[in-house]
């Protein structure tokens, strides 16, 4: 526990001490900004209609703002995840502080979790930053706040399952940039193939849609909590991590 | 300290070390000699188990390196060929990182990073980030590193490479003084600096050792009395004809007019030599017996092994 907590802290010095976390957040911030306000901008506007079934029904609809929002930041972390994981363990692969880590009394589960810890510790302050928005909302005018924490949850867990395939991928490449178009190109894959599982039908178009993140997202956007889909992505932060843990020791059986 | 028994490493088809044999005492300070590619560095990772080798047993410590990687991880402190340094992080936060992940107790912290600080010469440079520094400062950070947890053995891989000549002597010098806290292996191809550092030298070649002594015992392993230099002062022609002629000469090299360096078939008396030159109407100037430098071992050991 203690090699973890040392990993988790040189890791947030890595990112706090040069650009990389700040850029980041400032771009995340900007773009989810932009897509709350006009989300709130269009539901003012369809509301305003008197024939707008959402016309009075402020509660509900706050959450469906919110679910909406947050439907649409996920695609914002795609873009994002892959840069920051991305240096997590090439950087240290290629720069060779690899085989410090290695010949340090270090398992290598520690290293995976202090580096995976520090990667959530980003997410979550990126996930706080946006919370700021609907607390402004509900300071405003309080709604049914649960479904939003729940919608906030999702988002989370997606953000940490993407997180976890990053991670995976940045100990596959000693170049950060091969490791961070792997991973958004699984993410993608992830993303979109439930699209396929249309037309692909019958028992593969199931586990095609059921392996997409998007089929498991969209019930905690709508604010309902399901044991399935918290399964599917408690599973692939696990999966994933395991992986990692693997390919390091493969790496030293190769190097 | 360390028992390495019939060490073989392969990369696919290649390999890089057959079967190393040796072992080193408490308190002794191993140059591991050879060129580029021998296997130095191959063998220095298996050591600190940074690699796991195909075949062979590797003790360190008491420990064996494939069933008792932590604790023989705590027992070591390794410098890589490029010092493994983070230029983001400060040589503080560095030494801190390093000191929490060698498991260092937290009241041993301050007290082990002082000493090391000062060993190194990085107090001027402490507060400093590591990319800003010199590759001589880059690598001082790296041997500090390797030594802040106080490990029983220190491996240095080509501790000096890189450096400029003033950087190379107190890095040797800081060397020498470490060697009564630590056992020591430093793997190099530069050949002044195991006479200058080393109590003992294996030299490898080719992933085999080729030998194994003190850098004195090895220089005087081939003075052996077979080695000389002769000056001739008249009938230079004539000497080198005689010279060639004579079967218990293995070897002339003419240096430069009139000088020859002659390597004579074992228990060969030169006054034999010096009679038939004589007699054959040569002026001698003189006869120099010649000690090898660690250079010419070296040279000898790995042509050798290439002939066969």
């Amino acid at each position: 526990m203690n090699n973890i907590m040392v990993i988790l802290k040189k890791e947030l010095k890595h990112y706090f001490y040069s650009p990389m976390a700040y850029i980041i957040m400032a771009v995340f911030l900007f773009i989810s900004g932009y897509f709350f306000l006009s989300g709130l901008d269009r539901y003012v506007q369809v509301s305003m209609q008197a024939a707008s079934p959402y016309a009075g029904d402020f509660e509900l609809t706050a959450a469906m703002v919110i679910g909406g929002f947050l439907g649409n930041i996920c695609i914002v972390l795609m873009f994002i995840i892959p840069l920051l994981c991305m240096r997590a363990v090439s950087e240290e692969r290629k720069s060779g502080t690899f085989e410090l880590l290695m010949t340090s009394p270090l398992k290598n589960w520690e290293l995976i979790g202090g580096k995976y810890l520090s990667l959530l510790t980003i997410l979550f302050i990126l996930t706080a930053i946006i919370g700021i928005f609907p607390l402004v909302l509900y300071m405003i005018m309080p709604f049914y706040y649960k479904t939003v924490l729940i919608s906030f949850a999702g988002f989370f867990l997606f953000g940490a399952a993407s997180i976890a395939i990053g991670l995976f991928f940045s100990t596959t490449s000693k170049n950060p940039v091969y490791a961070a178009l792997s991973t958004f190109a699984a993410l993608l894959l992830l993303w979109i193939s439930s699209w396929l599982s249309d037309s692909l039908g019958g028992f593969l178009g199931i586990a095609v849609r059921e392996l997409s993140m998007i089929s498991h997202i969209n019930s905690f956007i709508k604010g309902t909590l399901s044991l399935k889909d918290l399964t599917y992505f408690i599973s692939m932060i696990f999966y994933m991590l395991f992986l990692s843990d693997l390919y390091i020791d493969s790496i030293r059986w190769r190097e | 300290m360390i028992k390495v028994t019939s060490l073989v490493k392969k990369y696919g088809e290649i390999t890089a070390v057959k079967g190393l044999n040796f072992e080193v005492k408490e308190g002794e300070i191993i140059g591991f000699l050879g060129p580029n590619g021998a296997g130095k560095t191959t063998t220095l990772r298996i050591l600190t188990g940074f690699i796991p080798a195909t075949d062979g047993k590797a003790e360190i410590a008491g420990y064996d390196v494939f069933e008792n990687p932590l604790e023989v991880k705590r027992n070591i402190g390794y410098l890589p060929e490029f010092p493994p340094v983070y230029p983001d992080l400060t040589v503080k936060d560095y030494l801190d990182f390093v000191a929490g992940i060698k498991n260092v107790p937290k009241h041993k912290k301050k007290p082990y990073t002082d000493y090391v600080v000062e060993k190194c010469g990085l107090a001027n440079v402490f507060n400093r980030r590591i990319g800003e520094l010199s590759k001589g400062y880059k690598q001082r950070t790296g041997i500090a590193q390797a030594m802040i947890h106080k490990p029983k053995i220190l491996f240095l891989d080509e501790p000096t490479s890189g450096l400029d000549p003033i950087q190379i002597i107190e890095v040797r010098n800081l060397i020498k003084e470490l060697r009564q806290e630590h056992t020591i292996m430093l793997s190099t191809h530069i050949l002044p600096e195991v006479s200058a550092t080393c109590s003992k030298v294996l030299i490898i070649n080719k992933g085999l050792i080729v030998a194994e002594d003190t850098p004195e015992n090895l220089t005087e392993k081939l003075k052996s009395d077979n080695l000389f230099e002769i000056k001739i002062m008249e009938e230079i022609e004539k000497a080198e004809n005689t010279l060639s002629n004579m079967e218990k000469i293995k070897k002339i090299n003419q240096k430069e007019n009139g000088v020859f360096e002659i390597e004579t078939v074992d228990n060969t008396s030169i006054s034999d030599i010096i009679n038939t030159l004589v007699h054959s109407g040569v002026k001698i100037y003189s006869v120099i017996p010649k000690t090898a430098t660690l250079e010419e071992v070296f040279l000898h050991l790995t042509t050798k092994e290439e002939v066969k």
